[in-house]
């Protein structure tokens, strides 16, 4: 009975559609900022152009950076649809088109992966299936019959779900031991910030770490719970502001603060939703259609869709415990699981690339292949160093005609404020291995 | 609210099972430690860096008087005394070519000085009359190189090499060029050691903390990118260990005048210079090793800070057996030249890597183009 009654009240129960509205004006508008920024910021040419060597996620093999003109006509792409979502312009095709030239940039390089990059394709995802452009959008004005006042509580409450989620296993992923005894990361990169006005000299102090570490966990782990509440919505929001302003200015986040801060507002009210947009002159009016319902088939359809969805985002932060070993160190089941600023690492990775015909020996020079950026990045990231192994496999292949290239690495990562450990073992061939789903035998094992 | 209570007991059992481990053999550092930053860099810019600046700076000078005094009279004595100093010079050049940040990176004082292995094609074109500019920090034409190459490789006596000052149709230009190069080095020590002396000290010993840019960061930085350009340079590229096995002793740093191994000798004792905060001897000054003694910086059961001086140690022992010239002896033993560049290179790790981390550093030279999460 309880059951039946959350499923009425929270999803088949038509409400008002005004947070929806606003979250995909929001999302649009921000989507539109970020995607000019990367162009502005030449990041197109840093991050797609320079390098001549790409990191792929596993099964996207195939996808493959464009030349300059195919990125720039690709990022404009997720611009314009952006742009089409914010003013709800032929909206589901705007968010399909801006999903696919979106994920299509982010699979390019695992380089550049970020949770949130992750986010925003999920959320499009869902946006895609949610009624965001039945109200005060360009579709309605061109076909005012579109025009809908009520949506079910689904439609909003899944959007709650996404950022809760997110949170929640943002939070879970700090529940480790150097995150909260010896408040890593954040003890290396709060001293960094001395300098700032009031807040500096606290930053230096070792109980500062401590503070912001915990504070972190607590917040993350509850937020979600504390928005949902009409009592305690207004001081949770402000703890978002304070939070993610915080988090702005301290590291080099990007647009995440601004996502979590405006997605949010999704948590307010519909009388809240409906004032601000009626400062930019959103007025319902009564002869709109009242509700909009998904046809019955479609439903059908969608329910178990979006509840396997969900499943998948629940389980996946749980794989790395299908694989030995200390998740910080072996990367292992990392991705795709809100592990947000959890590691500080150093890494070296030295490769040799030995034929096995005649013995002879190079020492890779790693900026002869990748961008500093991207060494950094595969030097701490086992299925980097395959990847980066097996093009150099190639590579001597058919620039040396070396038939059997063998290919070790000396690796060493220095985790967290320790010194460094060997990270890979040396012995290993690594160009006879396969990447993969297994677990990696060839880390060694983090020794605390 | 469910999930909110488990939390916090989870928070709660965890602190509970952990809270124990916390030891006095804490592998993993405390960033606020409260080392003094700025007596090490006093010290270093007081008793490291500008002494060695000073030291590049007059023997450029002198230098520049013996050449001069060469093209005035070009026979042997003038030439073997201009020979000699520039041995002195090149020497005392591995001194500074860490410091490539502040005054000398705004010069690209490392690339003017110090290119290598020469363009010799771009040399003799810029001598025929092609135009060319000395401060072109991707030329490789000019510097030391160069003068390695007019004062020692123009041909194989001292004879041989004073038809082009003498006889040679294009002799006035071989002199011109040859004052040219050794005024743009003079001048570009100058005007680095002035910056040093002048403002950037301040600006120096004052950039304290861990971001990146910070002083901090940029010897970090600086030691680790100049030494391992030490490693590839001076001896990987040379005896073949990044090629396939096959040595390319043409591509040694001075390779007429034949000084390559003491100069790779001297860069490590320079790299070792600064780790330590002392230039020649052993005062105990205040440097790197100290900063990571106080963090108490431990590896496989030693103090780190030994460990890095007695891997600096090693390295410079095994170069210094390497004779010279250095190209003669990857010829003829290649083996004990690629044995020393794995002495050389055992060290990366230990700066590279364990330094930075236990001292809480940004490393700025792997630059972040992107956002992070």
């Amino acid at each position: 009975m309880q059951f039946e009654a959350f499923i009425a009240k929270h999803i088949k129960r038509y409400i008002d559609i005004a947070p929806l509205i606003t979250f995909r004006i929001l999302f649009g508008g921000l989507m539109l900022v970020g995607a000019l920024r990367f162009m502005y910021s030449g990041w197109i040419e840093k991050l797609y152009l320079e390098p001549r060597f790409f990191f792929k996620y596993y099964g996207f093999e195939w996808i493959q950076p464009l030349d300059k003109w195919g990125m720039y006509a690709l990022m404009i792409t997720v611009v314009v649809s952006a742009a089409m979502i914010m003013l709800g312009f032929l909206y589901r095709w705007s968010v399909l088109i801006f999903f696919l030239s979106f994920s299509y940039v982010e699979l390019i390089d695992a380089t550049n992966y970020l949770n949130h990059y992750y986010l925003v394709c999920l959320l499009s995802i869902v946006l895609f299936f949610l009624p965001a452009n039945r109200a005060f959008s360009l579709d309605t004005l061109c076909w005012p019959s579109l025009k809908t006042r009520r949506v079910p509580a689904w439609t909003i409450n899944i959007l709650k779900l996404q950022l809760g989620l997110v949170y929640t296993f943002a939070g879970l992923a700090k529940l480790n031991p150097d995150w909260l005894f010896h408040a890593m990361p954040l003890a290396i990169w709060l001293p960094e910030h001395g300098n700032w006005p009031v807040l500096g000299p606290i930053f230096q102090q070792s109980w500062a770490a401590y503070a912001f570490s915990w504070a972190g966990a607590i917040y993350d782990l509850t937020i979600a719970w504390f928005l949902l509440f009409r009592v305690t919505r207004p001081w949770a929001y402000i703890a978002v502001l304070i939070f993610h302003g915080l988090t702005w200015m301290l590291f080099n986040i990007g647009l995440f603060p601004f996502i979590m801060s405006l997605g949010t507002l999704i948590f307010f009210s519909a009388e809240s939703h409906r004032r601000w947009l009626s400062w930019i002159g959103y007025r319902p009016n009564e002869n709109d259609r009242q509700a909009f319902a998904f046809h019955p088939a479609l439903i059908r359809i969608l329910r178990p869709a979006l509840i396997g969805f969900f499943i998948i985002q629940t389980l996946l932060p749980f794989r790395f415990l299908l694989y030995p070993g200390h998740l910080l160190w072996t990367e292992q089941g990392y991705r795709f699981s809100w592990r947000v600023m959890l590691v500080e690492k150093v890494g070296l990775a030295t490769f040799t690339v030995e034929d096995s015909a005649t013995g002879r020996r190079s020492e890779i020079q790693n900026a002869r292949y990748l961008t500093p950026f991207q060494e950094k990045q595969m030097s701490i990231q086992p299925d980097f160093i395959l990847q980066y192994a097996h093009f150099l496999k190639k590579e001597y292949q058919t620039h040396y005609q070396i038939e059997k290239p063998i290919v070790t690495v000396d690796a060493h990562v220095a985790l967290n404020g320790r010194v460094s450990q060997r990270f890979i073992d040396p012995e290993v061939d690594l160009a006879q291995l396969k990447d993969g789903f297994r677990p990696k035998s060839w880390i060694l094992p983090f020794q605390n | 609210m469910q999930l909110s209570k488990y939390a916090v007991l989870l928070l709660c059992l965890l602190a509970l099972s952990t809270c124990g481990s916390d030891d006095e053999n804490d592998p993993v550092s405390d960033c606020t430690q409260n080392f003094d930053q700025s007596a090490m860099f006093n010290n270093l810019a007081d008793n490291v860096i500008i002494p060695a600046y000073l030291d590049f700076q007059t023997s450029s000078e002198q230098l520049k008087t013996l050449i001069d005094a060469f093209i005035a009279s070009p026979d042997a004595n003038t030439l073997g005394a201009a020979q000699d100093q520039f041995k002195a010079t090149y020497l005392s050049w591995q001194d500074i070519a860490q410091y490539e940040f502040g005054p000398a990176e705004a010069v690209f004082l490392r690339n003017n000085v110090n290119n290598f292995p020469l363009d010799e094609a771009a040399l003799n074109s810029n001598i025929q009359g092609s135009s060319y500019d000395l401060k072109d920090p991707n030329a490789f034409d000019k510097g030391l190189p160069a003068l390695d190459y007019l004062l020692f490789g123009l041909g194989a006596t001292a004879d041989d090499i004073l038809v082009f000052y003498t006889t040679d149709g294009d002799a006035d230009t071989f002199k011109n060029y040859l004052q040219e190069i050794i005024q743009t080095i003079q001048d570009l020590a100058a005007e680095v050691h002035d910056e040093w002396t002048g403002g950037y000290k301040a600006t120096f010993t004052g950039g304290t903390g861990t971001a990146a840019g910070t002083s901090l960061s940029l010897i970090i930085n600086n030691l680790n990118q100049n030494y391992e350009l030490i490693k590839r340079e001076k001896l990987g590229l040379p005896s073949g260990v990044l090629t396939l096995d096959i040595p390319n002793p043409d591509k040694v740093e001075a390779p007429y005048s034949g000084i390559s191994a003491a100069l790779a000798v001297r860069a490590i004792k320079a790299s070792k210079a600064l780790f330590i905060g002392d230039l020649n001897s052993n005062n105990d000054r205040r440097g790197l090793d100290d900063y990571l003694e106080h963090v108490d910086a431990m590896k496989d059961n030693t103090s780190l800070a030994d460990l890095i001086i007695n891997q600096y140690d090693k390295a410079i022992e095994v170069v210094e057996a390497l004779p010279d010239p250095l190209a003669q002896a990857i010829e003829d033993d290649r083996e004990s030249v690629v044995n020393a560049y794995n002495e050389v290179v055992r060290q990366i790790v230990n700066t590279k890597t364990d330094m930075p981390s236990v001292l809480c550093v940004s490393i700025t030279y792997v630059d972040n183009p992107s956002d992070s999460d």
